[in-house]
């Protein structure tokens, strides 16, 4: 009980380590070192699956990867139709990532030994705006690959024209909603499972946890639906 | 220090109410989509995958403005912005 329970949350982004080039100080944040053990992770375990069905050597990881790709086939289907293979790998590496962040955040009592970078890298609204900041610009580049510059920007004044400044507005608000609702919904539960592991810290965090699991994977599958829904927008009728 | 002790009661207060009153308007609109997903199922049990995917998506998306008001509250609590200009109170 050494800090207060405001400090504890306040220092849950907390440097972890420096790194010096001339007069310049890279600081490295715990979520950054966290979304950096994420991507490996999840790096890591794509490239076994993947490996597993393209040599088809250990059978259940072979299996496992068909699963997990007609999954993420039938799911962009019921979005976006026939042409949904093109986005597949894009949406599914941002469902995984998201989901290894999610799940990285959940030992999070393990950072009480001393490795604070165990936290999920969501709870900094940094990461989560840079995740929604590719997502969008993602969506407008794939638009513009596949309508063409012209019917781009003509979809900017698609009904009337002075639906223009609504919807300028609108695709500033997309980034900003996507990584506010990622934010608050991690950042909310890791200031409960804080406040909860201050004052009880037997065995009730541990049903948090269960509760932290449910939310982190539905956040990731919302995050990822969202930005395929966005696309699908661009994408007009005739798909 | 009156109007010290008067910005940091009037802070709490807010956020405590910010979030109390989003949870309210969430809470009553999840609980009405909720019970027309509960009601469509009913009526037809054989679309019940395609319903309880727009159901969790549509939950989410309701709780979403729930988690707006809640970062709002946070901000106040943690990273209050006008926190340095309490010095300056007369």
């Amino acid at each position: 009980m050494k800090e207060s329970l405001q400090e504890i949350i306040q220092h849950s982004i907390r440097p972890i380590f420096q790194i010096h080039i001339g007069e310049f100080e890279l600081c490295f944040s715990s979520t950054l070192v966290a979304s950096f053990i994420a991507g490996v992770m999840f790096l890591t375990v794509f490239v076994c699956i993947a490996v597993a069905v393209q040599k088809g050597k250990p059978k259940s990881l072979a299996i496992v990867g068909e699963i997990l790709f007609l999954a993420l086939r039938s799911f962009m289907k019921s979005i976006v139709g026939d042409r949904g293979d093109q986005f597949a790998p894009f949406i599914g590496a941002l469902f995984g990532y998201i989901l290894f962040s999610n799940l990285l955040g959940l030992f999070s009592p393990l950072g009480g030994l001393g490795l604070h970078w165990i936290v999920s890298p969501n709870i900094d609204l940094s990461c989560t705006l840079a995740l929604a900041t590719t997502g969008i610009l993602y969506v407008h580049t794939v638009s513009v690959r596949n309508v063409g510059l012209k019917k781009w920007l003509h979809h900017f004044i698609e009904p009337y024209v002075f639906m223009l400044p609504i919807k300028i507005i609108e695709e500033i608000v997309k980034p900003i909603s996507l990584s506010v609702r990622l934010f608050g919904n991690l950042f909310g539960e890791h200031v409960v499972y804080e406040i909860v592991f201050y004052l009880i810290s037997f065995v009730v965090p541990v049903l948090l946890i269960f509760l932290g699991m449910f939310t982190g994977i539905v956040q990731a599958y919302v995050f990822s639906l969202l930005v395929l829904i966005y696309i699908k927008e661009t994408m007009g009728v005739h798909t | 220090m009156d109007n010290v002790l008067a910005f940091y009661s009037i802070s709490i207060l807010a956020a405590g109410f910010t979030i109390a009153l989003a949870v309210i308007g969430a809470a009553s609109a999840q609980g009405k989509a909720a019970a027309s997903a509960f009601e469509a199922m009913a009526r037809q049990p054989e679309a019940q995958g395609g319903i309880n995917s727009s159901l969790i998506l549509s939950l989410a998306l309701i709780e979403s403005l729930a988690i707006y008001a809640l970062a709002v509250s946070l901000i106040i609590l943690f990273a209050n912005p006008f926190l340095s200009y309490v010095t300056l109170l007369p």
